[in-house]
């Protein structure tokens, strides 16, 4: 497994906490850091505002992004991050509880990776968090930067 | 339009010109008659005159034989004049060889008419000539005492006759071609421009333009009130018309106020509404796990009751939401197979459930042009419930195909599970009516209420028969092409 971390952009504590607890049922040691919308998970890819000090050469390995977060959105932060040749390729894993056609398909139109459907369902939620970390952080390959 | 109007202009012009024709050939004849009877009584009289004079004493008889007295008294056209005695000699003549001889022996004189019968005078039409013989009585007027015998040509007459018949013609045709014109003219200006206007304005008001208009509808014969009235018509359709425009575009926007409303609120129950039953769901599960030594049994249970809530809170959410959209989803149509699907959604189901017996019939080839995504959903709502309420079935069927009533094809969906009482199928289809107590049976109560949503939006119905403890059949219909009702 890689060691890289996953940057978890979502401005739900309860669902934070959930995905923490998932992730280590699923045995997922890497490091998380949870920023808590848009403006926060830019500023910590470009180590501006409390993430100063970041080293900003040792990307994420994945980006786990809700969509609907107060001053900038999932979207939004997509479009900007697809823009910038540093995080054009970052894998990007939109994880939100709407199931929307319209939500799915900006999601893919400004560039993510997958689309995952939060369920209700605590037990199926788990499993979907414990599989997406298998996937991102086990079997997919990244380009050599 | 144009083509009305021109056959309008081909069936006055005829009445006109059979009218002008039966009023001049009507006319002509009557004065041509009239002339030429003048004629013939005119020279009657001219010839008669000679003899009538005789009578009165006025004339002599030997002024016969005075070329310039008979001229003068008969016409330039005098042809003979002689007087005949009873013997039928000649006494008096113009031309002096006949005298002495007997008329029989004269040429061209026809000697029947000198003969005292009835009538005091005979006249004969010849050829080109006009003959008359008079008796000349003595002076008791009763006494015949000689014949008179005057001949007239004719041909002068006649060919005046001809030529007053040729001056009535020319001039007939001439009063014929003035009044066509004169009426042909006047209808053009005084009904037919109009009537064209009309047409035209009316053409254009076809055609969707309400700000056509007939121009200057002064006069006020029936034509003017008409175009006036026309004008009144387009007028108040106009003002229909926009006042029309105004309320669909009020409607327009408050419907579409209403859909982004119904859009915003589908966003935000799909974004905030699910979070806090997942943190429900899983909070209560941390705690069940973690926790389970300082919760008694009794907390337990409770705990877990809260779990299946969340979760099918969580159920509830995903069906309103689709029942909700499904008035704003548009159809998208293609040849579906709706016995593939069917397939498809059991081998699931055995797959989830291997312990259960459930023997399927399915239909093959159920070919319809649909929506294949809300089909699917109808068919995955219609299984499931055939599948859930056949599960206290040790052998379970459910039966999907295809029949017919009435002419009309339909689809059923057949199961032997618990069916229900008839009195309650109308609740079926209503949001949120279960007929099984929810210890019994899962479910949201929704589920065939979008079955029904997805089959009018097709054009469909669909409807349930069954019996308690029997099983239930599900019929519906397609009509391919989606349906009047689209809502």
């Amino acid at each position: 497994m890689k060691k890289g971390r996953i940057l978890l952009v979502e401005d739900d504590p309860d669902d934070v906490l959930l995905m923490k607890i998932a992730f280590k049922e699923g045995n997922i040691a890497n490091e998380i850091v949870v920023t808590r919308d848009g403006v926060e998970a830019l500023e910590f890819l470009r180590g501006e505002g409390d993430y100063k000090e970041r080293d900003t050469g040792n990307l994420p390995e994945v980006v786990l992004l809700d969509l609907k977060m107060p001053r900038m959105g999932g979207i939004e932060f997509l479009k900007i991050i697809r823009q910038d040749e540093r995080t054009k390729h970052l894998p990007v894993v939109v994880l939100t509880s709407s199931k929307e056609e319209q939500d799915i398909m900006d999601s893919y139109d400004f560039g993510a990776n997958s689309y995952v459907h939060k369920p209700v369902d605590i037990n199926q939620f788990s499993e979907a968090i414990k599989n997406l970390g298998l996937y991102w952080l086990v079997l997919n390959l990244l380009p050599k930067e | 339009m144009k083509k009305a109007v021109r056959g309008l202009t081909f069936k006055v012009g005829t009445a006109i010109v059979v009218a002008e024709l039966l009023v001049l050939s009507l006319v002509g004849l009557v004065y041509v008659t009239s002339f030429s009877v003048e004629v013939d009584r005119r020279i009657e009289t001219q010839v008669q005159l000679p003899g009538r004079l005789m009578n009165d004493g006025v004339l002599a008889l030997d002024s016969i034989a005075d070329e310039s007295i008979m001229l003068e008294l008969v016409g330039e056209e005098l042809l003979r004049g002689m007087v005949v005695g009873l013997d039928h000699n000649v006494y008096y003549s113009l031309d002096s060889s006949d005298l002495g001889q007997n008329i029989a022996d004269i040429e061209d004189v026809n000697g029947e008419m000198f003969s005292l019968g009835n009538a005091s005078q005979i006249m004969r039409y010849t050829n080109d000539a006009l003959e008359c013989v008079s008796v000349l009585y003595a002076l008791d007027k009763v006494t015949p005492r000689f014949f008179v015998y005057i001949v007239v040509g004719t041909s002068q007459s006649n060919l005046s006759k001809i030529q007053y018949t040729q001056m009535f013609v020319i001039g007939s045709i001439a009063t014929f071609l003035v009044t066509s014109l004169i009426i042909s003219y006047s209808f053009k200006s005084i009904i037919l421009n109009r009537l064209v206007e009309i047409v035209t304005v009316v053409s254009k008001l076809q055609n969707g333009d309400v700000t056509a208009r007939i121009e200057n509808p002064q006069s006020s014969d029936e034509l003017g009130f008409l175009q006036r009235q026309v004008n009144v018509m387009i007028s108040e359709l106009q003002k229909y018309q926009e006042n029309m425009e105004v309320i669909v575009e009020e409607r327009t926007v408050q419907l579409q106020a209403l859909n982004e409303e119904i859009t915003a609120f589908s966003y935000s129950v799909s974004h905030d509404l699910r979070s806090p039953l997942r943190s429900i769901d899983g909070f209560s599960k941390q705690l069940l796990e973690k926790y389970s030594d300082k919760i008694d049994a009794v907390g337990q249970d409770y705990l877990k009751r809260v779990r299946a809530s969340a979760v099918r809170m969580g159920y509830l959410i995903d069906d309103i939401l689709m029942l909700s959209q499904l008035s704003l989803t548009n159809l998208t149509t293609s040849k579906v197979d709706l016995s593939s699907i069917v397939r498809k959604i059991i081998t699931q189901y055995k797959l989830d459930e291997p312990s259960r017996n459930v023997e399927c019939i399915i239909g093959n080839n159920l070919i319809v042009e649909v929506d294949e995504r809300l089909l699917t959903q109808v068919l995955e709502n219609l299984l499931s419930n055939a599948w859930k309420f056949t599960s206290k079935n040790d052998s379970a069927i459910i039966e999907f195909g295809e029949t017919e009533r009435d002419g009309k094809r339909f689809f059923y969906l057949k199961d032997n599970g618990v069916g229900f009482d008839m009195k309650y199928k109308d609740q079926l289809f209503k949001p949120f009516h279960r007929l099984h107590k929810k210890e019994d049976f899962e479910g949201t109560g929704i589920g065939l209420a979008i079955v029904k949503r997805i089959i009018s939006k097709h054009g469909g119905i669909v409807w349930v028969e069954g019996e308690l403890l029997k099983g239930a059949t599900f019929f519906f219909s397609l009509s391919e092409i989606g349906g009047p009702d689209q809502t």
